[in-house]
């Protein structure tokens, strides 16, 4: 079995995600209706600067694999919209064949400007494919369209995505089948009422007798869906169909398709076993929980030095970097999965259970368990197993405190190997306070400089999300990027440590000067307090079709004192103000004493996601989080 | 337009978008702990038309963030062929624990610049990663030049110390090779032996490149040495004699297209007036009806498209777009040329050294007794005006009888401007509320053109806040309407309503009111002046003119209004000038400051420094309304 590249590593500009669907044989460009030549913008739309007429796929499946026939149609109403589509292209992986790709250009004097075979050209990055062309003569009102065909001789569907970045009129998915296929399908973010297939039947060219069956999907006028701050992975969020074949069956002969989780789980349990074998482990495990007696123990200090003894490098997108187990522990470094194997073959040496647990990470893909492919991971953590309680693991980042998964691998569900006895899981999260607490002090000098000096305190899912990120950087750099050029303003950084506590925290310390951080107004200096987080609102449009997804409850709390050199006599602080939503709090008070002015704010966030519904009123919070943070305190020194 | 460079330095650039002002504060100190080049050599083989050259590389990582520098990254194309690749990796005691191969490298092709629908060159690159510090990487591969056109330069310029480099170039003694060391010590050994000439250039000790901001584009290049071939072949182009003419003769012989030739020759506009008319009526019809849009095939890096078939396409990259226009105004008898330059984001070009090192192409057409500039791939720029990253570049003209050196007009500032009339209504409590106009021209209309152009209602009513306010959190964008944006010889006009959050400051029952509040506080703050060794460089000569006007009834209920002392320096770069004026009714502040000039010389530092300074206070001034 060859796992195939998970994350495609480019951002690419395509007009949409291919589909590798199948259909009945290419019937040409038709002609375009003088409707679609009226479109404009859609009333609920009307910034659209090009629209998608439709786009049609359709996968035929025959015993030799599958055909796809895509074709796309789309209508520019602004000159804007000829840079959004005029670059065009599809993915495809290594082994499809494309065939009778064709591209045009219809102005709007009806005139139709055809590429020919050199303006294809096909981009590469490893086993993935990218066939690109540009549209000629291009200008707002100008048609666009492509078709082509695709044969893949593996009976496996990629998602058909009835979505897009541009908003679709219409989008229509067929499967066409023959006599003895068995398919499933399941849907994301389709309602009910539009997962219901219209059937249909054209006529079979291998058997006049025996007509091929239809199942056509359609859906309408779909809003785009664009990146948004603070949402997971962006094709979760389109609606999209999940086509899979189960089985073929006639008079001579049944395939089956598609294994249940437990073939799945044996397939790919062999795969880790051949990853796993040898290394070394049985001695490294001893080695490790030597005087350990404890189970617990003994996984706490396994767990402790594969995250800190290899280090966690980024890969190619493939589960292994490494030839296998003995290769990892030689070079010492390979991706956070390859880790998690060997944390579970060293916990498995030391007597305990633990097995990989197969996950698509948050940025990757929502897990479909109606889906019987692996192609739905990109990630293995750890299950771990004692006599009384369970754990999940993620090794890779030292930041992360042993019990707790990495925020990228909160997700609800994963596939646990275990060979025939492989199973779904559902992935508890551990309820883990995840707390930031900036401890500042700004001392101003005779000059108006400032000195400051920062404890930043990260726990909970905090530790590892920032850690992760300060494992790959120089301190100084991470200071810089995660604190200081937050502030927007000149510095000078004087020193920065980042390091892991006993208790699992991560904490941030720096010292550093702010030349020009003060106002002086006549005889009172004006400064405002340094925060790092939210000092601008990550909320900026005025709607979402996605709901704001914080993945976790957090704290953000600052305390800042203020002194001068010049002792303070009196201070005009940010008034004391409360701004609260269902599900969030911000609060910040201020005191003024023996020359100390102390702002005290904190951001509490209980609810993970909040609903489009809702969106109006977090915008609002953290447009008033902003403001807040711009107000200065006016000192009136000796 | 390609950029023909070897070895290190092998990049494919050709201009996309509008360069910024950005800045990027150095980092070398703490750069160069991290990984230490402890040897380099790049040692290039001529042989007739072709050259092979063979690059060791030997890093000694130190800390995390210095495995990058180890990270390999290799262009190869049909015509730069990556013959051979290993590397190995020792540990602290020196032994190797890791071997790698041509294999191991991840080969990602097709994918270009911003505009190239597609490249076919391909990008070869291996990271490594050990966990235990120090480790050394050991690199070496072979690369095959097709074509000596495609000798450029190597590049000496890094973030870590390198210990010790040589540069070796050998060649035949009948064959010449020119070469030209930028900012490099010493000079070249050179040896004739067996009909060959063998030029090593050894370096030890180069420190660390600071990556320092607003370096002029003659300081951009850092160390290196240019190379250019006397005679080669591209193909089946030719090529003798390194001289500018002999280049603009190669790019005409490069873009030769028998559509533009045929037909009977055309009549001269009437008169200059006319023939600018139709010229800029030209320009505005390519720009209008043509995408930027490059597929780089073969030599199609360098040479133009036949102009049927752009004609066809109605896209192509700068060349295509300047061949097109070029054969429109010769059509219509008006004289015109394809024009090529080095864009100053990324250096500028040594006038006394003759080479092929350029990325853009640009058209120039004779009116009268003067010369007038487009760049057709420029789709906001109004006739005449250019890029601001082609602003005053050398460009080699390519007319018909040989290259020409000649300057791109460098802007002045009234043509680049920001424009700003806030009006400020203040009540009693001292709340605000503000209307603006502003009105942008030049580079800056051609920048918020550019970066609109894209953008959904909601991005765009983002970005017009942002332009306006920026991170101001206490000012909030509640209406905006734009104006000439699909007019581009004119200035973009935007009309904003602003509400404003907190009311003035009030001490000891005294209100503050900052009247430039809008305009930034900081400009060039950032530039480091220190320890710098090269001119401060500003990108254009610009202008920003604010004025504020305050009404209200804050102004009655004002026992007495203090406004700052009207103030005006100037200094060989940039005049500053701010008035005032209050009545009982209404309080106006006016502030210009005028970029007179592109460049601060390095002599003038410590000038630059006050300069910054003294405008940052004249920003801070307040206005006073004291209690009755």
């Amino acid at each position: 079995m060859v796992y195939r590249y998970r994350i495609f590593l480019l951002t690419i500009v395509i007009i949409a995600i291919a589909p590798l669907c199948a259909s009945a044989g290419m019937k040409g460009f038709g002609k375009v209706s003088p409707e679609e030549w009226g479109l404009g913008a859609p009333a609920e739309y009307p910034e659209a600067n090009a629209v998608v007429i439709h786009d049609l796929c359709s996968l035929t499946v025959r015993l030799s694999g599958i055909e796809t026939v895509r074709w796309e149609r789309i209508k520019l109403l602004s000159k804007a919209g000829a840079e959004e589509v005029g670059d065009a292209g599809f993915e495809y992986y290594e082994g499809d064949k494309i065939k009778d790709l064709e591209a045009q250009t219809i102005t709007p004097d009806g005139k139709v400007y055809k590429l020919s075979n050199k303006d294809y050209f096909t981009k590469s990055v490893g086993h993935y494919k990218v066939r690109t062309f540009a549209f000629p003569n291009l200008d707002s009102g100008c048609i666009v369209e492509f078709q082509y065909r695709t044969l893949r001789d593996i009976h496996e569907f990629d998602p058909w995505y009835f979505q897009s970045e541009i908003y679709t009129l219409k989008s229509t998915l067929t499967l066409v089948v023959g006599p003895g296929f068995v398919y499933s399908s399941s849907w994301t973010n389709v309602p009910p009422t539009g997962r219901t297939a219209k059937p249909g039947e054209i006529a079979n060219m291998d058997n006049p007798r025996l007509p091929l069956k239809t199942y056509t999907w359609e859906m309408k006028n779909l809003m785009p869906v664009t990146d948004e701050p603070y949402m997971a992975a962006r094709s979760d969020y389109y609606s999209g169909i999940f086509c899979q074949l189960m089985s073929y069956e006639d008079q001579y002969q049944k395939v089956i398709f598609v294994r249940n989780w437990q073939d799945l789980g044996k397939e790919f349990q062999e795969y880790v076993d051949r990853y796993a074998r040898g290394g070394g482990t049985g001695d490294l495990a001893a080695q490790i929980t030597a005087g350990i007696s404890d189970a617990m123990e003994k996984a706490r200090a396994i767990y402790a030095w594969v995250t800190k003894e290899i280090k966690t490098e980024q890969g190619h997108g493939l589960y292994f970097n490494n030839e296998n187990l003995s290769e990892l522990r030689k070079t010492g470094v390979g991706l956070g999965q390859e880790k998690n194997v060997l944390l579970v073959k060293l916990l498995n040496e030391a007597g305990i259970q633990a097995w990989p647990v197969l996950i698509g990470t948050r940025d990757f893909r929502k897990f479909n368990p109606d889906i019987f492919q692996l192609s739905q991971f990109n990630y293995i953590i750890s299950f771990v197993q004692f006599d009384s309680s369970v754990l999940y693991l993620d090794a890779s980042s030292q930041y992360c405190p042993y019990g707790m998964l990495t925020p990228d691998c909160l997700v609800d569900a994963g596939f646990l190997v275990d060979g025939k006895n492989s199973q779904l899981v559902r992935i508890l999260r551990p309820e883990v306070r995840t707390y930031r607490l900036d401890v500042t002090h700004m001392q101003i000098d005779s000059n108006g400089a400032v000195s400051c000096s920062t404890l930043s305190n990260l726990s909970g899912y905090f530790a590892p999300e920032y850690g992760s990120s300060a494992e790959e950087s120089a301190e100084n750099d991470f200071v810089k990027e995660y604190y200081l050029n937050k502030l927007g303003v000149p510095f000078t950084l004087d020193t920065a440590d980042v390091i892991l506590d006993s208790a699992g925290k991560c904490l941030v310390m720096a010292r550093y000067t702010l030349p020009d951080y003060t106002r002086l107004l006549d005889s009172v200096v004006t400064i405002r307090p340094v925060s790092f987080r939210y000092r601008s609102t990550p909320f900026t449009k005025q709607r979402r079709s996605v709901p704001v997804d914080f993945n976790y409850p957090f704290t953000y709390h600052n305390i800042v004192t203020i002194a001068s050199d010049r002792p303070l006599t009196s201070a005009v602080m940010p008034p004391d103000t409360t701004f609260q939503i269902d599900g969030a709090t911000y609060r910040r008070v201020s005191q003024f004493a023996d020359g100390t002015v102390t702002i005290d704010s904190r951001l509490i966030v209980t609810v993970p996601t909040f609903s489009p519904l809702v969106y109006p009123g977090v915008r609002r919070l953290f447009e008033f989080i902003a403001q807040s943070q711009g107000e200065a305190a006016a000192l009136v020194r000796q | 337009m390609k950029r023909s460079v070897v070895g290190w330095w092998l990049t494919v650039a050709c201009v996309a978008g509008i360069v910024g002002l950005g800045s990027v504060l150095s980092r070398a100190e703490e750069i160069s702990a991290t990984a230490t080049i402890d040897s380099m050599v790049w040692d290039c083989r001529v042989d007739g038309n072709r050259a092979v050259t063979r690059i060791y590389e030997k890093v000694m990582v130190m800390k995390p963030a210095g495995a990058g520098f180890a990270s390999v990254g290799i262009w190869s194309s049909p015509l730069i062929s990556l013959n051979s690749f290993n590397a190995r990796m020792l540990d602290a005691s020196g032994k190797v624990v890791f071997k790698y191969g041509k294999g191991d490298l991840l080969k990602i092709c097709g994918f270009g610049e911003g505009f190239e629908v597609y490249t076919d060159e391909c990008l070869n690159s291996l990271d490594f990663a050990y966990p235990k510090y120090p480790y050394t990487i050991e690199t070496s591969w072979e690369e095959e030049f097709k074509s000596l056109y495609l000798l450029g330069s190597v590049d000496l310029d890094r973030e870590i110390p390198v210990r010790t480099a040589m540069v070796r170039l050998s060649f035949p003694v009948n064959q010449h090779i020119r070469y030209r060391q930028y900012q490099l010590p010493g000079e070249p050994e050179i040896l004739e032996k067996g009909g060959e000439r063998v030029v090593t250039w050894r370096f030890a000790d180069l420190p660390p490149v600071k990556d320092i901001a607003y370096t002029p584009p003659e300081s951009k290049n850092g160390r290196h040495i240019a190379l250019a071939a006397e005679e080669f072949a591209l193909e089946k182009f030719s090529f003798a004699g390194l001289t500018w003419k002999n280049v603009g003769l190669f790019q005409r012989k490069l873009g030769e297209d028998p559509d533009s030739l045929s037909g009977p020759a055309a009549t001269a506009p009437a008169s200059a007036v006319e023939a600018r008319r139709i010229a800029d009526s030209l320009y505005r019809d390519v720009i209008d009806n043509t995408r930027y849009v490059a597929a780089s095939v073969g030599i199609g890096g360098w040479q133009p498209h036949r102009l049927a078939y752009i004609k066809q396409r109605l896209y192509g990259d700068c060349k295509d777009l300047t061949a097109l226009l070029v054969s429109k105004l010769r059509t219509n008898g008006i004289t015109a040329y394809p024009c090529l330059l080095l864009t100053n984001d990324q250096g500028a070009t040594d006038t006394s050294f003759v080479n092929f090192w350029f990325n853009h192409v640009i058209t120039m057409a004779m009116i009268g007794n003067d010369t007038v500039w487009y760049d057709p791939t420029c789709t906001h720029c109004p006739p005449g005006q250019m890029r601001s990253d082609d602003d005053g570049v050398v460009a080699v003209v390519a007319t018909d009888t040989g290259g020409v050196l000649a300057r791109v007009p460098l802007s002045e500032p009234q043509s680049s401007r920001i424009v700003r009339r806030i009006e400020v209504t203040a009540d009693s409590a001292g709340r605000l509320s503000l209307k603006v106009h502003a009105a942008a021209s030049g580079h800056f209309a051609t920048s918020l053109r550019g970066s609109i152009e894209h953008k959904d209602k909601k991005e765009l009513d983002q970005y017009m806040s942002d332009w306006l306010i920026g991170s101001r959190a206490q000012l909030k964008v509640t209406n905006y309407s734009l104006a000439n944006i699909d007019d581009i010889t004119k200035p973009v006009q935007i009309d904003y309503t602003v509400a404003c959050s907190q009311p003035m400051d009030m001490i000891n029952r005294t209100r503050y009111f900052l009247p430039f509040f809008l305009t930034s506080r900081n400009v060039y703050g950032e530039v480091e002046t220190e320890k710098r060794e090269t001119d401060i460089w500003l990108g254009f000569k610009w202008e920003l003119c604010d004025t504020i006007i305050v009404r209200g009834s804050l102004l009655n209920s004002a026992g007495q209004v203090t406004t700052p002392q009207d103030t005006v320096f100037s200094y060989p770069w940039a005049r500053v000038a701010a008035n005032y004026a209050a009545t009982d009714s209404v309080i106006t502040a006016a502030l210009t400051v005028t970029y007179t000039a592109d460049v601060v010389p390095v002599a003038a530092l410590g000038d630059f420094k006050s300069f910054v300074g003294r405008r940052r206070w004249l920003v801070d001034q307040p206005i006073k309304f004291m209690p009755k």
